[in-house]
């Protein structure tokens, strides 16, 4: 257990939790989508933090790894090949339906929290020392299905994705002549 | 000369607004930890009856909930309410971005958001109230995995968008087929 001390998981837990939810004021706020999605990054990494304070360390590391390391760079990339020199960033990355996201936001958060805290939860808190031959054991046991599903389904994606995100030129471009 | 005392101006405020950033972090950790230390009221009252409720804070130190395993992991006064409420206000937040933000590359940010706080409930459930400490942990890795493959549908979607109709904007490309 990486956090063991009481005040000290506290405090972790604390600290985590604000630096998950706090960038996603920054997110909703801001105006530059490259600050936004740098944003993102500490947002997520509040979230791995959460996942260490759960005794989830394999979890952690696996959301650095894929989501900081992935896709993280797949929104930069994504945001370095739609950016256009002509229009300017804030007309870009502007806003619209205020009114109607602020109520639905505030309302589902609303309900969530009076459901949380209203419910008597019977709480158990368990955690494992080490989490990685258990989780492995598992995907190959009882979610093997699951496991194989995810597998085809990461496999169309990719395929799908570069299908759909491929240069439609044609023989106008450059590398026209090799498609014909 | 002008342009530079724009640039100049421009990165003055964007520093204050940094700084007001980080104070507003300092301030929320200040002020949930008075929270926490202090209790939340709802949580006394609704945890009155229940056994195993968030553990309070007595004279003698943290009442402890029964643990199931470890005996060395020392229970914290943070339960699964907590997780759960972090958990409510970044889905929240990630509703608010998905509706307010015009660019699709935001809207797929608010995406993210949501499947971590949906990943977030999953592990805490897990670990507080599920019989398995591990289904739950399970479960987010594959909503790990089918993120990652929505993220990269999604913005492969955005580009072809971006090279048809060469905006990013969700609220002009309306058309089906460009």
């Amino acid at each position: 257990m990486l956090f063991g001390s009481d005040v000290y998981s506290e405090l972790m837990f604390g600290l985590f939790a604000v630096v998950a939810v706090i960038p996603c004021l920054f997110i909703l706020f801001g105006r530059d989508i490259v600050r936004q999605a740098f944003w993102l990054l500490f947002s997520l990494s509040g979230f791995a933090g959460l996942y260490f304070c759960l005794g989830a360390d394999f979890l952690g590391f696996t959301q650095v790894i894929v989501y900081i390391g992935g896709i993280l760079i797949l929104f930069l990339f994504g945001v370095m090949l739609t950016h256009r020199a002509d229009v300017a960033i804030k007309t870009q990355a502007g806003v619209s339906n205020v009114g109607a996201g602020v109520a639905a936001g505030t309302m589902a958060t609303a309900l969530l929290l009076y459901t949380i805290w209203t419910t008597p939860w019977k709480e158990t808190p368990r955690v494992l020392k080490e989490t990685v031959t258990p989780i492995g054991e598992k995907v190959m046991s009882t979610f093997i299905l699951p496991f194989e599903v995810v597998s085809v389904l990461l496999l169309v994606a990719l395929v799908g994705s570069t299908y759909i995100a491929r240069r439609k030129g044609g023989p106008s471009r450059e590398g026209g002549s090799t498609q014909s | 000369m002008n342009c530079t005392m724009k640039k100049l101006a421009r990165l003055r405020t964007s520093g204050r607004s940094q700084l007001a950033g980080m104070a507003l972090c300092l301030l929320a950790f200040a002020g949930f930890h008075a929270l926490l230390v202090g209790g939340l009221p709802a949580a006394e009252s609704a945890s009155g009856s229940a056994a195993a409720g968030p553990a309070k804070r007595g004279p003698t130190g943290p009442t402890v909930a029964p643990l199931a395993g470890e005996p060395d992991s020392i229970p914290s006064r943070i339960g699964l309410r907590h997780y759960l409420t972090v958990g409510a206000l970044v889905f929240g937040l990630g509703i608010m971005v998905i509706v307010i933000r015009r660019n699709a590359i935001a809207v797929l940010m608010g995406i993210e958001l949501l499947m971590n706080a949906a990943g977030l409930n999953f592990v805490a459930f897990s670990k507080f109230v599920a019989k398995d400490v591990l289904d739950g942990q399970v479960v987010t890795i594959f909503l790990i995995v089918i993120a990652a493959a929505e993220a990269a549908v999604a913005l492969a979607i955005t580009l072809n968008i971006y090279n048809n109709l060469n905006t990013v904007s969700v609220d002009e490309a309306d058309t089906l087929k460009g």
